[in-house]
């Protein structure tokens, strides 16, 4: 049984990873096939699916585009690209600093969604190149997104199986964003100087656009960012009101269609449905691996192969996530590697001496699932094809006439990758390892 | 089943006519119109041309570039009545000069076989040559005798084929962008035809068709673009669309139905389906005419 379910988990990343099948008819089916042939219970592979994470999704969807449906980004880029008083490198400085922002709230995806329409715009009237703007703006969302809980999918499977909580996530991920972009932007600077000469007409052009008209509906504005704020101190006080992340978003959504006025109809059409159901087919599939001891035999083998060195396992863990990361999905391994820190957790524990479930947590199992965050997250900077924000950019961009190759993003992800992972590796040894 | 003809009186064919205005034109009609047989008690040529008005202010006529139109529904009325005008110098009318004007008086209780016949005028006139054949007879009994072979009054439900008007001239798969554009300009159209060398339909050419391929992508992800004051990109976004010919923009996704096809079949494919307009082609999917929204929505407010 512990073969067939590797079996087929693994058809179903082959068939994700070369995009034979739709994605979430893959992993669907996959999860489908697992309670059919009898790998796992039909009742446990319902319980599998994580109802905190399918609401988080959810409500975060609706969330945003109810804001976006008020002209929001769109003031928002514009009174940002006028305070840069249409300087092109300043431009790009701050959208790529506004993106990150954005994207430590919002899902990666959903912020370049948001942002490359604007971008393009803004580099049209500039008579600027938007290639390099789209493709750094994707990686500040990889990088942004994995500061926070809600930031990234893969913070929040690990949240919702771990129960860290959403401050958890900004006190051990958002310094060390931080860092990393403080230095990506100096390097971006340094690497583009040439993006700061723009027309004087075509300046003029933008400085006299007019952001008062991008906002739409005002009241339903005011009204949805009063329910957002309320929403993110929910976030924050999650753990103290014994509320799951992903009930607070799904109630905040509702509030929010409701205090705006939003048809709630139209709101749940706006859920990418076919990307909540990658993620129920997913934790089906994994359910399966679990219950026939996959990951029990898994964790067996890492120890072996790292002679139980706790160091050498973040850091494998670490470079393992991103270096994978950045070639495949990184949903289905982040979903795979849970289980497998929770089994190996315990071990160490032992090896190490600790005795207290509390300790043990805190020494070994945090530290594995932070390595885990910010190579998942991360590693998807290296290729075109490493992150969904990344395909979604350039998709975007060969649509307008934008396009850039794979060469071109690699030139700009690789570095920022490898860059960002070896920061990462520096600061789990100060903080977790020393 | 062969369509009853409709006999028309001569005496009710004004030829080559001369008014000093619309208002006289159609006191002229009104009286042709009351002419010959009895019409219902109380009802004379100033009952008719008081109706006239109350068409007109309802916007009841219906029109081509030559033609005017109108359905009269008379409490009472035995069976159709039609008059028409040819006039010697085209009237101006809602800013659009007439040639020809038509009054079809039909039943209150059954109007449809009225409608249908107004249709038929319509799409009689839609056709430059009947057209020029009309305008140029001298002889009201021949132009009586040659209406009635061309109109008919069917007891059964208003057709497709009954709606339909002329395409206005073959559109090819190589018919330059510009050409087809500017075709659908002249004729007020959102969206045209497009047939291979036997009319058989190989798709459409719409007005969203040719702004998505000009304008970039990236608009319909914005939500607005009010806020941009001083930008005009449009000649540099469709420039590239110079070039181009039918059968780059052209969808095959149309709709089409056949000349028997009722009027709620055309209304719901142009409603509930959401279609620009419908096609009616024969067996061979071969072109015979087209129905536009405006089109229907001229009829069905007449019903």
């Amino acid at each position: 049984m512990m073969l067939a379910s590797i079996a087929l988990f693994a058809v179903t990343y082959v068939l994700l990873a070369t995009e034979k099948l739709d994605k979430t008819a893959a992993a669907l089916l996959g999860g489908c096939v697992a309670v059919m042939t009898g790998l796992v219970p039909h009742h446990e592979a319902l319980a599998a699916i994580d109802l905190n994470v399918v609401f988080l999704l959810m409500g975060m969807m609706i969330v945003v585009n109810i804001l976006a449906g008020t002209g929001l980004f769109e003031w928002l880029a514009v009174t940002v690209a006028r305070k840069a008083k249409a300087d092109g490198l300043r431009i790009l400085l701050l959208f790529v600093g506004a993106t990150a922002l954005l994207s430590a709230f919002l899902d990666n995806v959903t912020t370049v969604i948001l942002v490359a329409p604007i971008t393009i715009l803004v580099c049209e009237i500039l008579e600027l190149k938007a290639a390099p703007f789209l493709v750094l703006e994707a990686i500040a969302s990889n990088i942004g997104g994995t500061a926070t809980l809600i930031g990234d999918p893969p913070n929040v499977l690990i949240a919702s199986a771990t129960g860290l909580t959403f401050n958890q996530f900004i006190v051990n991920l958002t310094p060390v964003v931080l860092v990393m972009l403080a230095l990506l932007l100096p390097a971006v600077a340094l690497a583009l100087p040439h993006l700061a000469v723009v027309k004087p007409e075509n300046k003029a052009r933008l400085l006299r656009a007019r952001p008062e008209r991008t906002i739409l509906q005002p009241v339903a504005l005011k009204r949805g960012l009063i329910v957002f704020a309320f929403i993110m101190v929910g976030f924050f006080a999650s753990h103290a009101l014994h509320i799951e992340p992903g009930l607070i978003a799904l109630v905040g959504a509702l509030v929010m269609a409701v205090a705006t006025g939003t048809n709630l109809h139209h709101a749940l059409e706006k859920v990418e449905w076919t990307a909540i159901f990658f993620f129920v087919g997913l934790f089906m599939l994994i359910g399966a691996m679990e219950h026939n001891g996959v990951f029990e035999a898994l964790g067996h083998f890492i120890l072996d192969l790292t002679k139980g060195n706790f160091t050498a396992t973040v850091l494998v863990i670490l470079w393992f996530a991103a270096i994978a990361s950045s070639i495949v999905d990184n949903i289905p391994l982040v979903i795979a590697m849970i289980p497998l820190i929770r089994i190996i957790a315990p071990e160490f524990g032992e090896q190490m001496g600790l005795t207290d479930a509390a300790a043990i947590r805190a020494q070994v199992e945090e530290p594995l699932y932070w390595s885990l965050a910010l190579g998942a997250c991360l590693g998807g900077n290296g290729t075109i094809i490493g992150a969904s924000a990344n395909v979604v950019v350039s998709q975007i961009a060969k649509r307008n006439r934008h396009p850039f190759t794979f060469m071109e993003w690699a030139r700009y992800g690789l570095p920022i990758m490898l860059g960002t992972v070896a920061i990462s590796t520096v600061y789990l040894y100060l903080r977790y390892l020393r | 089943m062969i369509p009853e003809r409709i006999p028309l009186d001569p005496r009710r064919v004004l030829l080559q006519v001369d008014p000093p205005d619309r208002s006289a034109l159609l006191d002229d009609l009104c009286i042709a119109l009351a002419t010959a047989e009895s019409l219902p008690a109380g009802v004379d040529a100033a009952a008719l041309r008081a109706q006239v008005d109350r068409a007109l202010d309802e916007r009841a006529a219906a029109r081509t570039d030559a033609l005017v139109a109108l359905a009269l529904r008379v409490q009472g009325l035995a069976g159709l009545r039609i008059a028409v005008a040819t006039l010697a110098r085209p009237l101006a009318w809602d800013s659009r000069p007439a040639q020809v004007v038509v009054l079809v008086a039909m039943p209150q209780e059954n109007p449809a076989p009225g409608l249908r016949i107004v249709n038929q005028w319509v799409s009689l006139m839609a056709d430059p040559e009947r057209l020029h054949h009309l305008l140029g007879s001298r002889s009201a009994p021949d132009i009586a005798a040659w209406l009635g072979r061309h109109l008919s009054e069917d007891e059964g439900p208003l057709l497709a084929g009954d709606l339909m008007r002329p395409s206005y001239g073959r559109l090819g798969p190589e018919t330059p962008i510009a050409d087809i554009t500017r075709l659908m300009v002249a004729h007020n159209l959102d969206c045209a035809g497009i047939t291979d060398d036997n009319r058989r339909l190989l798709g459409q050419v719409t007005a969203d068709g040719v702004f998505t391929l000009g304008l970039p992508d990236f608009f319909r992800q914005l939500k607005s673009v009010a806020f941009i004051a001083e930008f005009d990109p449009l000649e540099r976004y469709f420039r590239q669309e110079r070039g181009l010919t039918a059968k780059d923009v052209m969808s095959p996704d149309v709709a089409t139905c056949a000349p028997t096809a009722t009027l709620l079949e055309v209304l719901f494919l142009l409603s509930v389906k959401g279609y620009p307009k419908v096609f009616v082609v024969d067996d061979d999917n071969r072109l015979l005419g087209v129905i536009d929204r405006i089109r229907l929505l001229d009829r069905v407010v007449n019903l």
